[in-house]
């Protein structure tokens, strides 16, 4: 399948600071075909949340504004629509799930009746129907015995548990979009794997595209058919997951993956990224990387850098990452 | 090498208070008889999901929670049995870092302030060396001679996270409990703080108690592991044993649990069914045997004793390694039915 479910070109999101707008998001342009898993990598601060907000028109305005861009799904523009149009799609063909499940859940009223609103906000139905099928999307996730969990309020369930009721309340309307921001991070090893596998699972059984949002290159690795690597507000690095694990061209793309601890590779020392993320008030006009960038030329903080092909379903916004070989 | 630690049978039970008059209900069994030693310069790294009781340890080492039984061997002599005066004494020779540096930092205080408060308590020095250790200290730690006139919300995560590595050091501590040190801290930056950790390591000779739940970092960093799992410990190995020839099942669980960073080599997933289950009334025998799919009749009324199946590697399972039989068996029994 080649037609893109979403499409998102050139979308550029700022935020008033100190009286100054500060671009978060610079230039990101990516597409998600239908069943297909996109992974969404950079550390805090890069932009990625703000981007899957963007999608869901979710930037509160002010602070945050969308300066430019396009963000296109099923062919519809999501910035053209109306408000009311705008709410049919949010929940009911984009959902989306969040990192901690205790704040994004309504502490006052049961995990039920949560589900059974969703439900009920977008399709016909009786509230009796509406909390039978939220029974049955609570046995979907694997929350045992459904029936009583239904009628438990969110501080009554563990972590794990928590974040399967948000699942079930994002999967209730079968979205043809999953948005998941960072769905494992609060969670321990044990119950990751599990919700990994969970959310796995009910993409293959609806069919659904997914956009996997986080900085743990292992889930990358793992769960994604292709990957965008995001710095400081910019899309680095996009190509399928083997490519960037075993051939990446960028120079930040490489050195974050020589920088995290591998089980079975032993290295007497990891590899260093020095210096840090610049702030949004002090990027250079050219590539956000060049301040870290070991391989930085002359003309690089200066000259803004463009996300270019290199091969095919490759992109890279650096110009001279094909010379970087023979310079190593 | 020299037992700088020495851990034995800890005892930590906190109290569930309820009712008007708060009567004792229950107790949480946060640390429930748990041995192990750390030797001279080395780095002893402690494995668990959350509730397990890896951060109570820390704690009780540190004497910021007084055990209710077993002993604390530090350099022969018995933490749990001294008075306020004579560990204050020992305190400074046994430090900690914390996981949040943003919380870790008194915001009100400079630099210089938060490094040289330990060396005036303790006299360490006389008064008018101290801008000199300061300084000294930022070098060590990789930040500039000026940084000590700045107050921490001017420093980044990881840059806090030095300075708090600094306060540590400036009581030229024999030991440093690092509890969860970089999991608050970016990908490029966590690898600049293990180097720091390591490098010091190998200039001043420091153990360290490595608490952590990320398993890579662990074994990165660790030179002996310790597994625990509801406030007991399950496996203690050396890492190379632990994360190749470990003999628990939840080892073997926990480790299969952690995404591999080669997408064309994702290995067969054993995933845990399950969640931990309430410390206040962990499950009689083996603790793990509710969520273990090999155990048997004897693991749920039978606690298992950690006990030594080779040379440095301790386990506390009646049947050590059956994991890899059943597994065999299972890939065998597959193979015929496709067969």
């Amino acid at each position: 399948m080649s037609e893109n479910l979403l499409e998102v070109k050139n979308l550029h999101v700022a935020f008033f600071q100190d009286g100054k707008l500060a671009d978060v998001v610079r230039d990101v342009s990516f597409e998600i075909k239908p069943n297909e898993t996109l992974g969404l990598v950079g550390e805090s601060g890069s932009g990625k949340s703000v981007t899957s907000k963007a999608i869901m028109r979710l930037i509160a305005d002010p602070p945050g504004k969308i300066t430019g861009g396009s963000v296109m799904m099923d062919g519809m523009d999501i910035f053209a629509l109306p408000e009311k149009k705008m709410r049919e799609i949010r929940g009911g063909r984009i959902a989306m799930i969040f990192q901690e499940p205790l704040t994004s859940l309504n502490p006052l009223f049961t995990c039920g009746s949560q589900i059974s609103e969703a439900i009920r906000l977008h399709k016909k139905c009786s509230k009796k129907e509406a909390e039978e099928q939220a029974v049955e999307m609570l046995r979907l996730v694997g929350v045992p015995s459904p029936e009583r969990r239904a009628k438990a309020y969110p501080h009554e369930l563990s972590g794990g548990m928590r974040q399967r009721v948000m699942i079930a309340m994002a999967l209730s309307c079968k979205p043809s979009l999953l948005i998941a921001d960072e769905p494992t991070t609060a969670l321990d090893p044990t119950i990751q794997a599990q919700i990994l596998r969970l959310i796995h699972d009910l993409q293959k059984l609806n069919g659904m595209s997914l956009l996997l949002i986080t900085h743990d290159m292992g889930i990358v690795a793992e769960n994604c058919d292709r990957v965008a690597v995001m710095y400081a507000g910019e899309i680095l690095e996009i190509a399928d997951v083997s490519t960037i694990f075993h051939s990446p061209m960028h120079p930040y793309t490489k050195g974050l993956l020589k920088a995290i601890p591998k089980m079975n590779e032993k290295v007497e020392r990891l590899y260093n990224i020095d210096g840090m993320v610049p702030g949004f008030n002090e990027l250079p006009k050219g590539c956000a990387f060049s301040s870290r960038c070991p391989y930085c030329k002359d003309d690089c903080a200066s000259t803004p850098q463009r996300l270019e092909y290199v091969s095919a379903g490759h992109q890279v916004r650096c110009k001279y990452c094909r010379n970087l070989e023979q310079e190593a | 090498m020299e037992k700088i630690l020495e851990v034995k049978h800890l005892k930590k039970y906190f109290p569930v208070k309820k009712g008007l008059f708060r009567r004792t209900v229950a107790h949480v069994r946060a640390v429930d008889d748990v041995s192990f030693e750390i030797k001279g310069g080395e780095t002893f790294g402690l494995v668990g999901e959350s509730g397990c009781g890896k951060t109570t340890v820390g704690k009780l080492i540190l004497q910021l929670h007084r055990a209710d039984s077993g002993k604390i061997v530090y350099c022969g002599e018995d933490l749990c049995a001294m008075s306020g005066k004579q560990l204050q004494k020992k305190r400074s020779e046994v430090q900690i870092i914390f996981q949040d540096p943003y919380g870790s930092l008194n915001p009100r205080m400079r630099v210089e302030q938060i490094l040289s408060e330990g060396i005036i308590k303790h006299r360490l020095i006389p008064k008018e060396q101290i801008p000199a250790r300061v300084a000294e200290l930022l070098r060590l730690v990789g930040l500039h001679e000026g940084d000590a006139k700045k107050y921490p919300h001017e420093f980044s995560g990881g840059q806090r996270q030095r300075i708090a590595v600094a306060r540590a050091l400036s009581f030229n501590p024999k030991l440093i409990v690092c509890d969860e040190p970089v999991s608050a801290l970016d990908v490029s930056v966590q690898a600049q703080i293990l180097n720091l950790l390591v490098d010091l390591q190998k200039e001043l000779g420091i153990s360290y108690l490595f608490i952590a739940h990320g398993m890579a970092v662990v074994q990165h960093i660790s030179h002996r592991v310790g597994v625990m799992y509801l406030g007991k410990m399950v496996e203690i190995a050396p890492t190379e044993v632990l994360f190749k020839e470990h003999a628990h099942p939840y080892t073997h669980a926990l480790l299969s649990s952690v995404p591999v960073t080669d997408p064309d080599k994702i290995p067969e997933r054993e995933v845990l069914e399950g969640e931990i289950p309430n410390p206040i009334n962990p499950p009689a025998g083996c603790r793990f045997h509710p969520r273990c799919r090999y155990a048997c009749e004897k693991c749920s009324c039978e606690v298992p004793q950690l006990r030594e199946i080779e040379p440095g590697h301790m386990v506390a399972c009646h049947y050590p390694n059956v994991f890899r039989e059943k597994g065999k068996e299972k890939i065998a029994a597959s193979e015929e039915e496709k067969g």
